[in-house]
Formats: structure tokens, C-alpha cells, sequence
């Protein structure tokens, strides 16, 4: 299936296919917008009967959900996350702005293995190397960042059995930097990959998905005759056959000696072929070149029946289900027959020249959480010793995170040269948006003209500039009183209690211009969730100034706030 | 099928039938910003194209996606 069937599923259908299915619980846990991540899994897993609940962490929160003990991604308490960082040579984000924020997420994500079971699937970046154009960068930090990162994923999987990895950098690899990568995307949309890498990332996700659902692929059918050596051993004896040194004899050892690995990583091994069964045994006892032995294979299947009823007999005496059967077979009758009538072996396509086969194998959507792990859980091993050097630093609560971030607001008042942007804040934001009123720039540049408060907070913290994010727009009523038509924040800054703080500000102008109490209405709609949640903290609709300052003083204070700077009086 | 109604009718979830010229995010609930993006990729690989951002942003329904590509010299036909 291609990545838009499965977008056409995850549009279309229910995930809770199965009632009585208890959903699996998964949380996407990234630096950047994940929305395609989620609908090509959520697809995906509807196409395999997979019920799922999958949590995304809000826009630019990872480091505030990972920390806090509260947040919807702890209390969600996930049977899996695949936490995923984006850090590249082309934008700047929270890892390049700041040394320290490697090893503070790294602390985060031992702690979030410690304290939780969840299976957590990390991510190795792509070395920013791997660009053609960056030999101009040899020397820059975020290479050094990158390979802190890996080195020190790699030492949590090998410390904490609930650690996975997936080789992020090593799917860029294969389909190349530029393909990966999607530059309008990264630098307009906040998606910095391309649908081919999307796909690709969230096929190797489904290979853990299915493994931590217990449907895990246990055993490889093999077919001999063209699929494990070249020609037919009935017609060109044991020694006749294609396996050797030359060509295709040696595409042939090669494909053997990948099953072998695949046998030492707990793989099972058959065969089911339409041979005698003398002949076979004559390979196995005359050819010096097969690379696997009859040891190799749990169940041996050599008769002339059709291929669908020896896969039954082989699940039958392995005791286990068709489901977990992956067969390979060059021949397109056998393997059409197997799709139609045992749907729930996997049966990959095999009209292949020897050469592909080994490639063939490795990208099978099967078998690499199992590989991955393990060989990560031997190769974290060796980076132990490196971990406990470095001693990761421990993890802060949220409050004194919040604190070390040092975030500032700048609020300005009915500022000419920002209406473009308040306008673009009223028709973009809605999350933390209390009426989702959409305003152009000649209603709001009108709004000012006959009297009206618009305020506008750029925020900032140690990482940079998130902009002019918060927005609050108040109209005159009678004496005495006002209204607050339009409150809205951008998720760009969510999580970091700004809100506060800003209401706060605003309050207080505006108790100073003789405004006692403030109306503020709250229309909820489809999206706007986080709005209401703060909505219900403010209490009713009426907001009488000065008690709420008396009650919210001290408690807005951690933010650094310069109030106003340019305050225009309407003509 | 045409690819515009595949990847309509696949993003946003709609019957094939309604993929017509006048389907606009107005009059489509799924039509959404980010599904907006995922269209705009999948357009561009299905007809191996490229939209400024500028273009990309000017579109307001399936009849100016249509325009757009016939403007480059590629068959857009529903």
C-alpha cells in the first residue's frame, strides 16, 4: 500500500475497528509538527486491525511534557513512544541554541524510562555530514551536538530494557539527505521531512508497533529451488546447483548467510518446497557451499502439495500462528496462491534477480525491531563506561525548569507596524483562542481608531525569539467597563504559564485606564480545548479587576514583563 | 481515477465523486491547514512539479489547483 491509502484509511475510519480491543496506547514525542507521522501510523495500523490512541505532544512542549510529572504525556502513561529529535545544520532550535539541552533531554528521557514502562523508541539523527554542502561545516557545534546525542541514546538502550532504537540517520542514508528532507516544508510548515521519509520511518515504527501487540513475525518459509540456490537441484543434481564464488552461485551464499544471521537473532528457519526429498538430502550432505546446514531449519516441509497447505502443516508443528510466517518464494503462482488463501502470511514480492535477494530480505518489513533492539542492547554495552563518566545530569522539576529558561515579554499596545501580525494570530491560532473571532487588518486598524486596546506580547526565553505570540484585544464599554473580544496565545509558546502573566499585564493596564470589570466571554468550538481549560481557572465571564490582581500578585511574577513601549493614542 | 481525485478523496476523505472543481476548505470540514500541506506535497510528486510558496498559498479550491497545473504545461483534468 502506498502512503495515500493508508492517509484515505486514517481519514476515513474509526481506529476503534474492535470494541472490545483495548487500544494500544501510543505518544509522538518530537521537535517538530507530527501531524503526517500520525495519520500514516493511525492508517497503518487500522490496515493491520491495530486499535490505537495516539497522543502527539503539543507543538515546541517535548522538554515542558518530558519534565513535568503532570502533563498529558506522563498521565497518559503510553505502551509506547517513539520520541524522534530533529537536529539539523539549517534551522535553529532548542538542541543548537543551547549546549546544555542535550544532555537536560537525555536526562528527561532516562528519567520517562525509569519511572514508566512505556517502550520508548529513540531515534539516531543523521550525522549533518551526510550533506554534500556541509564540508563548510566540519567544525560546527551541531555535529558535535548530533553525535552527543546518539552516542548518549545509545548508552540509555543499553541501560534500560524498555529502550529501543530505530536508525533514523541510517533511513536517510539510504534514500539521501535530499530526499529526506523536505526545505519548504522544514523552514515554512515546521515538517522538516519529506512523505518518502515519513513513510519509510513510520513503516519501520509499525515493525515495534507490532511487536509490543504481539504480532511479531517468528519464522522465514523458505523455498529452495531459485530461492535458497540458483537452478533445479532435480535437474542439475546437488553439485549443479547455483551457489558458489561466481556469479549467481555467490548472490545465493550471500542471501544464505544473511538467514544465518537472521537464525543466530532467534529467527526460525523452514522450508517448503516442492522437491523429493532425497534430492534435498543430497545437498545438504554433497554441497560444501550451502551455508546452511539442516540444523538450521526448525520444520522442513519437501513434498508435492500445494505450498498453502505446507505452510499450515509448518505453523501447525511449530505451534505458531499462521500470522507470524513470512514466506519467500520466486515463483508468482505460488506466492498468489498463498496471498488468496492464507491472507495472514506475509508474502513478500520475489520475481527478483539473485542479486536483489539480501537487499530484498533487509528492507522485508518484518524482522528489525527484533534485530534492532538486540544488537543495540550488545552496542549500547560498550558505551556504558562512557555513560557513567558523563553522569547525565538529573532532571529538574518543571517550575525550575521554567525558571532556567528565563523567558521575557515584551507587551506593546496598539502598535501600527504589528496589526498585519495580530491579524494573521486571529486567523491561524486555534487552540488557546477564547472566541476564534477571524479579524482582517482594516477591522483591527478600525478597532483602534474608535478606542479599542490592542496588546500584543513578544515573547522570548534563553533559547531565542518566539515572536509576537499573545494577543489580547479589549473594546470600551460604559463607564467602567470593557470587554475582552479576542484572547488568543500561538502553541508556540504554550506550557510556559505566558498567559498568566500577560493577563496579568493587561489587567493592570487596563484597571489603571479605570477599567473595574472585564467581561470575558469563552465560545468554545471543535479546537479550542486549551482556551477553555484557562477559561474555567478565570471563573465566570466578569472579571473584576482588582480582586483577581490581589489574588494573582505574586504568582505572575516569574516572567520577566516590559509593559508598554509604544502606546499609540487614537486621533 | 485522476490523481487529483485520488489525493483528494484520500487526504481529505471524501468520496471521489466530490472532487470537483468548486471543493474548497470552505465547503469541506477536512480541508485543513495541515491537510493543505499534505495535498500540496502529494500534488507536486504526482505531477512531478514544484509551487512557489507564493502559488501554493493563493489556492482557494480544486478549480485554481487545476489552473495552476495547466498553467505549467501538465494535464489536470478531474
Amino acid at each position: 500500500m502506498e502512503l495515500l491509502e493508508y492517509l484515505k484509511l486514517a481519514q476515513t475510519k474509526d481506529s476503534s475497528l474492535d470494541a472490545s480491543q483495548k487500544p494500544l496506547k501510543v505518544a509522538l514525542v518530537t521537535n517538530f509538527t507530527d501531524d503526517l507521522f500520525k495519520k500514516a501510523l493511525l492508517g497503518m495500523c487500522i490496515a493491520e486491525g491495530i486499535n490505537t490512541d495516539i497522543y502527539q505532544v503539543p507543538f515546541k512542549q517535548y522538554h515542558l511534557e518530558l519534565k513535568n510529572p503532570g502533563s498529558g504525556l506522563m498521565k497518559q502513561a503510553a505502551d509506547i513512544a517513539f520520541i524522534f529529535f530533529d537536529i539539523n545544520p539549517y534551522i535553529s532550535s532548542e538542541f543548537s541554541e543551547d549546549e546544555r539541552h542535550v544532555a537536560d533531554t537525555l536526562a528527561d528521557i532516562r528519567r520517562y524510562a525509569k519511572e514508566q514502562s512505556t517502550t520508548l523508541v529513540l531515534h539516531t539523527l543523521g550525522h549533518a555530514a551526510a550533506t554534500q554542502h556541509s564540508r563548510a561545516l566540519t567544525d560546527a557545534k551541531v555535529l558535535a551536538l548530533v553525535n552527543e546525542f546518539n552516542q548518549g541514546m545509545r548508552a540509555l538502550a543499553g541501560t534500560y530494557k524498555n529502550i529501543r532504537m530505530v536508525d533514523a540517520a541510517g533511513v536517510v542514508a539510504a534514500m539521501g539527505e535530499r530526499t529526506a528532507r523536505d526545505f519548504r516544508g522544514m523552514y515554512a510548515f515546521g515538517q522538516p521531512w519529506s512523505h518518502d521519509f515519513v513513510f519509510a520511518l513510520t513503516r519501520e515504527w509499525m515493525t515495534h508497533i507490532r511487536k509490543i501487540s504481539g504480532r511479531v513475525h517468528k519464522c522465514l518459509v523458505l523455498d529452495l529451488d531459485n530461492t535458497l540456490w540458483g537452478g533445479i537441484v532435480g535437474e542439475v543434481g546437488p553439485l549443479g546447483i547455483g551457489l558458489g564464488t561466481e556469479y549467481p552461485g555467490n548472490a545465493y551464499v550471500a542471501f544464505q548467510r544473511v538467514l544465518n544471521e537472521f537464525y543466530e537473532r532467534g529467527i526460525l528457519l523452514a522450508i517448503n518446497s516442492r522437491n523429493n526429498p532425497s534430492d534435498v538430502e543430497e545437498v545438504f550432505e554433497k554441497n560444501r557451499n550451502m551455508v546452511l546446514k539442516r540444523e538450521h531449519f526448525a520444520a522442513m516441509v519437501i513434498n508435492w502439495e500445494s505450498k498453502a497447505d505446507n505452510l499450515k502443516t509448518i505453523a501447525r508443528e511449530l505451534n505458531i500462528g499462521l500470522d507470524s510466517l513470512v514466506f519467500i518464494d520466486d515463483d508468482a503462482a505460488n506466492r498468489a496462491q498463498v496471498r488468496a488463501q492464507l491472507p495472514e502470511v506475509l508474502v513478500p514480492e520475489w520475481s527478483l534477480p539473485p542479486e536483489e535477494y539480501v537487499h530484498a530480505l533487509l528492507t522485508i518489513d518484518a524482522f528489525h525491531a527484533q534485530a534492532v533492539s538486540d544488537e543495540d542492547r550488545k552496542r549500547g554495552e560498550m558505551y556504558v563506561t562512557e555513560h557513567k563518566r558523563k553522569q547525565l545530569a538529573e532532571t529538574m522539576s518543571v517550575e525550575d525548569y521554567l525558571s532556567t529558561l528565563q523567558i521575557k515579554m515584551t507587551i506593546a499596545v496598539n502598535a501600527e507596524e504589528l496589526i498585519p501580525r495580530v491579524a494573521q494570530l486571529t486567523q491561524k491560532t486555534n487552540q488557546f483562542n477564547f472566541s476564534t473571532h477571524r479579524s482582517s487588518e482594516e477591522e483591527i486598524a478600525c478597532w483602534i481608531r474608535e478606542g479599542a486596546q490592542v496588546y500584543t506580547g513578544e515573547v522570548s526565553d534563553s533559547f531565542g525569539s518566539y515572536g509576537t505570540t499573545i494577543l489580547a484585544i479589549v473594546h470600551p464599554n460604559e463607564v467602567g467597563r470593557a470587554t475582552l473580544t479576542t484572547f488568543l496565545m500561538s502553541c508556540r509558546v504554550m506550557g510556559r504559564t505566558v498567559e498568566d502573566a500577560f493577563l496579568h499585564a493587561v489587567v493592570k493596564d487596563l484597571a489603571e485606564r479605570g477599567v473595574k470589570v472585564l467581561k470575558i466571554p469563552f465560545i468554545s468550538s471543535q479546537k479550542n480545548a486549551p482556551a477553555a481549560d484557562f477559561a474555567k481557572k478565570l471563573g465566570s465571564g466578569e472579571l473584576a479587576l482588582s480582586a483577581y490582581l490581589k489574588h494573582t500578585g505574586a504568582k505572575a511574577s516569574a516572567i520577566q514583563v516590559t509593559f508598554p513601549t509604544n502606546i499609540h493614542e487614537p486621533a | 481515477m485522476s490523481p487529483l481525485k485520488r489525493i483528494f478523496s484520500s487526504v481529505l476523505g471524501i468520496d471521489e465523486s466530490a472532487v470537483t472543481p468548486e471543493l474548497s476548505p470552505d465547503n469541506t470540514p477536512t480541508w485543513d491547514s495541515l491537510n493543505a500541506i499534505i495535498l500540496l506535497t502529494e500534488i507536486e510528486k504526482a505531477f512531478d512539479l514544484r509551487f512557489s510558496y507564493e502559488e501554493a498559498m493563493a489556492i482557494k479550491n480544486v478549480g485554481e489547483v487545476q489552473k495552476l497545473i495547466e498553467s505549467k504545461g501538465k494535464d489536470a483534468s478531474l
